[in-house]
């Protein structure tokens, strides 16, 4: 038995069999049909084609839906080299007049093609003769494993030779034991296989909860575990494998201790979300009537499907770092307000309150070109940097104005001390706006509001107060800068606690800021996500908490049979 | 019915694989033959992705739009307005 740790990427637990997805192409043979058979072969090809198509609809609108349209284009064009005539044209007559296989017909006329866009000059239609093989590696997994029958654990072309059953009739092993999908990596380009509904869960290699592979995980509901390293060459096909999509554990070849107690806690998961699911879609009241606001912290628009299905009320903190990270270059205006955009008209109205980049020293980024600091937490960081860096905050200030078209956001500052930074802050967004007008662009009014995550902040609430329209306390920095406690420090990290008497002081000074003033305080660090703590917090006086989809259902509950 | 008509591309990257696909799903709507002709290559159909895109038609380059069929006139005037607009990315 080994264990595993990667990123938790989408929850819950699967028990089951490794199939491997192939790194390279199917080899085919050259084979000829009997006489006679041309017309069945053509028709088992023409099938083919149907399946492939409905598949790559089906993908092109998850990945629209969750990713965007640029990114769900490679479908779209896959889809239409499937329904290309040509192609259709030229297997026909392999098969009909050479009596060729079919997966050897198709094979040869798309290798041509393939061949024929390499010829031409230029790096990008090279590319697309990459596209040209995907797609003959997609019909052909449809060819020699169609979808009407059942996934072949660990066997025949995606994983090679079958490991033997452990326990249980073979026959019952598929329904026991679903195939659990291993790969170093998950491109939008890979062909998976045919029965990938069927999947029991995912362990990737590469990747983080952004990528590809998380996205198609969540969608399709699947545990996934991504961020393995290496792991994937250490799995032979069929291996029993576990895959805990909520702690990010990976467990090969588990003992039968091990095994049982992930089947009962698979069990127990299982049971509990279908309980919290039928949560979703009541309101948050404590047994004493104190109606709560329950909204979701995301980090990529790809989330909020999850979070509308979880019954988020809103948006209570956008993160827009992931867009600034793994890049060479800051993202540009237009690409931020696609991805704001999204965030905006996918939440249907609903609040959004989108948090410019909280970026800082301890993350640096290449084309930021920052000194290094001897306290990136007491750096430049957040607001402060996007204070010194006016042309990238203003790309983000334009692009969030623009987007609020579309939906309902707000502007929320991070690492906020003093009252003169928001103001600062404030003339750029007035800036922005005017340069917005004077473009002939509509600009609908945006609220400005400020993370309390800094003591300061907190114990100034009364003066920011003038100058804001929401306050929203992020415990997490809150708690580590009045404490002087790094969680991530194991040498002090037990003194770290959200509901030290002092951090709770702070809070509830902010509250009361906010109730006299009238501005809305939400709390969306950590805290708000942990069933007890936000228990604590609404005693206190909060009404809007917000935290990653996945708790909102947790902590409904709590409410719902808290008295105040 | 014939039609034809000498259209220039002006997409910057050329003819790559979203604007082919536009195109050929346009051509897709016409019950006629649509031909793309690049000098040098054989004529190309229209509703063929593969086809169209390894003619690596660049910006600036000139191609004959042609077709035959009972829409002809109306696939050529669609297609090539298309094509002069940008194919979605005027």
């Amino acid at each position: 038995m080994r264990t595993f740790t990667g990123i938790a990427a989408s929850p819950g637990i699967a028990i089951g069999r490794a199939i491997l997805l192939r790194a390279g192409a199917y080899p085919v043979e050259r084979q000829e049909i009997q006489p006679g058979q041309e017309e069945a072969e053509l028709a088992r090809f023409t099938a083919t084609l149907a399946v492939t198509r409905e598949e790559l609809s089906r993908l092109y609108e998850t990945a629209r839906r969750r990713v965007g349209e640029a990114e769900a284009g490679i479908f779209e064009a896959h889809r239409l080299m499937v329904e290309d005539p040509e192609v259709l044209k030229a297997v026909t007559r392999r098969i009909r007049e050479e009596r060729l296989a079919a997966e050897y017909a198709m094979s040869e006329v798309m290798e041509g093609q393939a061949r024929a866009l390499e010829a031409l000059p230029g790096e990008y239609l090279r590319e697309r003769a990459q596209d040209v093989r995907d797609v003959k590696e997609r019909l052909l997994s449809h060819l020699i494993c169609p979808a009407e029958e059942p996934l072949p654990v660990g066997s025949g072309p995606m994983g090679g030779p079958v490991g033997e059953p452990v326990g249980g009739k073979p026959g019952m092993d598929a329904v026991d034991f679903p195939p659990i999908l291993v790969a170093a990596e998950v491109k939008p380009s890979d062909v998976l296989p045919a029965g990938i509904g069927a999947l029991g869960g995912l362990a990737v290699g590469r990747g983080g909860r952004a990528s590809h592979a998380a996205i198609l995980a969540a969608a399709l509901g699947i545990p996934a575990v991504v961020g393995l390293g290496m792991f994937a060459e250490e799995v032979s096909p069929g291996a029993l494998m576990v895959v805990d999509g909520m702690s990010g554990v990976v467990v090969l070849d588990p003992d039968a201790g091990t095994l049982a107690s992930y089947q009962e806690k698979a069990a127990a998961h299982r049971a509990k979300a279908r309980e919290l699911a039928t949560l979703a879609k009541l309101p948050a009241v404590t047994r004493d009537g104190n109606r709560i606001t329950l909204k979701a912290n995301l980090s990529n628009p790809a989330e909020v499907d999850a979070a509308l299905a979880a019954g988020a009320e809103g948006v209570g903190l956008f993160r827009t770092e992931f867009l600034f990270m793994d890049r060479p270059a800051p993202p540009s205006e237009e690409e931020q307000f696609q991805t704001y955009r999204r965030v905006a008209e996918a939440m249907a109205g609903r609040m959004v309150y989108i948090r410019t980049a909280d970026i800082g020293g301890d993350k640096p980024l290449p084309y930021l070109d920052l000194p290094p600091e001897d306290n990136p937490f007491l750096g430049l960081r957040g607001l402060r940097l996007s204070l010194a860096r006016p042309d990238m905050f203003k790309a983000q200030l334009r692009a969030i104005l623009q987007a609020a078209a579309h939906g309902n956001l707000a502007i929320m500052l991070p690492m906020v001390t003093e009252v003169g930074e928001v103001r600062a802050a404030k003339v750029e967004v007035d800036a922005a706006r005017r340069e917005l007008l004077s473009e002939g662009r509509t600009v609908p009014p945006v609220p400005v509001g400020i993370m309390v995550e800094v003591p300061a902040a907190a114990l100034a609430a009364d003066q920011l107060a003038a100058e804001v329209d929401f306050f929203s306390i992020g415990t997490n920095d809150l708690t580590q800068y009045t404490l002087a406690v790094d969680r991530g420090n194991e040498a002090v990290a037990r003194l770290y606690r959200s509901d030290h008497p002092a951090v709770l002081t702070l809070i509830t000074s902010v509250v009361r800021v906010g109730a006299e003033r009238g501005i809305p305080v939400s709390v969306c660090g950590e805290m708000a996500g942990a069933p007890e703590l936000a228990a604590t917090l609404v005693r206190l006086g909060v009404r809007e908490l917000s935290m990653s989809p996945g708790r909102l259902n947790l902590v409904k509950q709590a409410i719902l049979t808290l008295e105040v | 019915m014939h039609a034809e008509k000498q259209v220039t591309l002006k997409n910057k990257e050329g003819l790559h694989a979203r604007p082919a696909a536009l195109l050929v799903q346009a051509a897709g709507q016409f019950s006629s033959e649509v031909q793309v002709v690049k000098e040098g290559f054989p004529p190309a159909n229209a509703k063929s992705i593969l086809a169209i895109l390894s003619l690596g038609v660049e910006q600036g380059q000139s191609v004959l739009l042609r077709a035959v069929g009972e829409d002809a006139e109306e696939a050529v005037r669609c297609l090539s307005a298309l094509v002069e607009g940008g194919l979605g990315e005027g």
